[in-house]
């Protein structure tokens, strides 16, 4: 950032703050997270809600964004909720839902320490403290997202509570893939095969729709805060646990189905235990194919971005190629069921 | 005519030289770029590498899976074959056994191919090839 755009970004957190003054220390850019731009902040505050020294991160939009995801506001809101309910988020501060401090609207929340790279928590022992101990903390920290319901305070965005969780987003899916002019044979058996054998709706939570390894921090100890909110919506509970456990968050530890970081089981009873609801096993399973059919058309659309020439990225351009290893799990999952 | 070196060896003669010569010597976002390029120039290669037989024995197999007749000259057109799958899988055609039964175990092979073109190290994984 500039000098003149640190300026403008202190004056605003002065302001915001009641502080007499700001002072803003700008450590760079922070890793992960393709979809957004997060900067570390150091902020000195001069008296006001905050006086003292903070060590703060800053959460901008990207140009392009992904077609599901949450402006920066509604990110915000969704965070303040998790915050409220006990979910262990860094604390949001303030947001700026306008371009008159920095080209696009942001906020500002508490930087939590801690590594949340997917492919290093899964191969890196050393963090995230025992793995049992650390699915079961997951599965606690899942269902305090879920004890969120509809008509939670400043969520009325998310709009109304769907009748039929499985059926809204089988129709969500069909819309993204049909104005991507998709027609993939598998991804379509899967649409045909979630409309065949949808759950009776049942309860409606906050459905997270990105808790995964890879969406969380972890220090050597254990869990240190739950991220990426920026997807979520009223859901099936089940949802969450079948994205959480789908083949491709366990970034190569297979037989560790539950993130890649341990067996399933942990992680149901702690769910279990806090929630005060059962796992239904084969609800988990069907939400796994739609998590398999939710990351493929994705996946297209991010590849589109680049096909339609509007970004030139070669991460973009290879992610479609990802496609067929979404579409494998899903044969196989359909298969087994039947 | 034929050029030696082919199109296959040329992205393999690439893809060595960043993988072996230029990659070792860089870091961070910039490593990254470089491992992203392999990636892509590899798959490039394979995917260059199938022969039409297959990709016409491929579309046999859809054309059967689809009791297109012989002589339909769909048969030929590989992605207007695809489709056509597509469209018939959503509508309910392959709803129930044994129609449904043979459309998966189709669509598990041509997948596992595509696949072991797309994404060897995953298809190692799943099929111990």
């Amino acid at each position: 950032m500039t000098p003149e755009t640190i300026e403008r970004l202190a004056r605003w957190l002065a302001r915001e703050a009641g502080a007499a003054r700001v002072e803003v220390v700008d450590d760079g850019r922070l890793s992960g997270g393709a979809i957004q731009d997060n900067r570390a902040l150091m902020v000195r505050f001069d008296g006001g809600a905050h006086a003292g020294e903070h060590s703060l991160v800053l959460r901008m939009s990207n140009p392009g964004t992904v077609e599901a995801s949450h402006d920066r506001a509604r990110e915000f809101a969704l965070l303040k909720a998790a915050f409220a309910a006990g979910v262990s988020v860094p604390e949001p501060l303030y947001l700026c839902d306008d371009d008159t401090v920095l080209e696009r609207p942001f906020f500002v929340m508490r930087r939590v320490p801690g590594v949340g790279l997917g492919p290093r928590v899964v191969k890196d022992g050393a963090l995230g403290g025992d793995r049992d101990a650390l699915a079961a903390r997951l599965g606690r920290e899942l269902a305090g997202i879920h004890s969120i319901r509809p008509g939670a305070s400043g969520l009325d965005f998310l709009g109304d509570a769907p009748a039929d969780p499985a059926r809204a987003l089988i129709a969500l899916y069909r819309g993204w893939l049909d104005a991507l002019d998709a027609r993939r044979p598998v991804l379509e058996w899967a649409l045909r095969w979630l409309d065949l054998n949808a759950p009776p709706p049942g309860d409606v939570v906050l459905s997270h729709r990105d808790f995964r390894t890879g969406n969380y921090l972890v220090d050597e100890r254990g869990l240190t805060a739950v991220l990426d909110w920026e997807f979520a919506g009223w859901g099936d509970p089940m949802e969450d646990l079948g994205w959480f456990c789908s083949r491709f968050w366990r970034f190569g530890a297979d037989h560790l189905e539950a993130g890649g970081i341990a067996a399933r089981e942990p992680f149901y009873r702690a769910y279990e235990d806090v929630s005060g609801r059962r796992v239904d096993h084969d609800a988990v399973r069907y939400y796994e194919v739609m998590a398999n059919l939710r990351w493929a058309v994705i996946a297209l659309q991010q590849c589109h971005r680049f096909v339609s020439g509007a970004e030139s990225g070669l991460e973009l351009a290879l992610i479609g190629r990802r496609v067929p290893e979404m579409e494998i799990e899903i044969i196989d999952l359909t298969q087994a069921a039947a | 005519m034929s050029v030696s070196p082919d199109a296959i060896e040329l992205l393999d003669a690439a893809r060595r030289a960043l993988a072996d010569e230029v990659a070792p010597r860089l870091s961070g976002d910039a490593r990254y770029q470089v491992l992203l390029a392999v990636n892509a120039v590899a798959t490039a290669a394979r995917e260059l590498s199938v022969s039409g037989e297959v990709a016409a024995a491929q579309a046999n197999r859809v054309a059967d899976l689809l009791r297109l007749d012989p002589s339909d000259e769909r048969r030929a057109n590989a992605e207007a074959l695809e489709r056509l799958l597509a469209e018939s899988i959503r509508v309910g055609e392959f709803d129930d056994s044994p129609r449904r039964d043979e459309m998966l175990a189709e669509l598990r092979a041509m997948t596992r191919r595509t696949l072991e073109l797309t994404n060897p190290k995953v298809a190692a994984r799943r099929f111990g090839t």
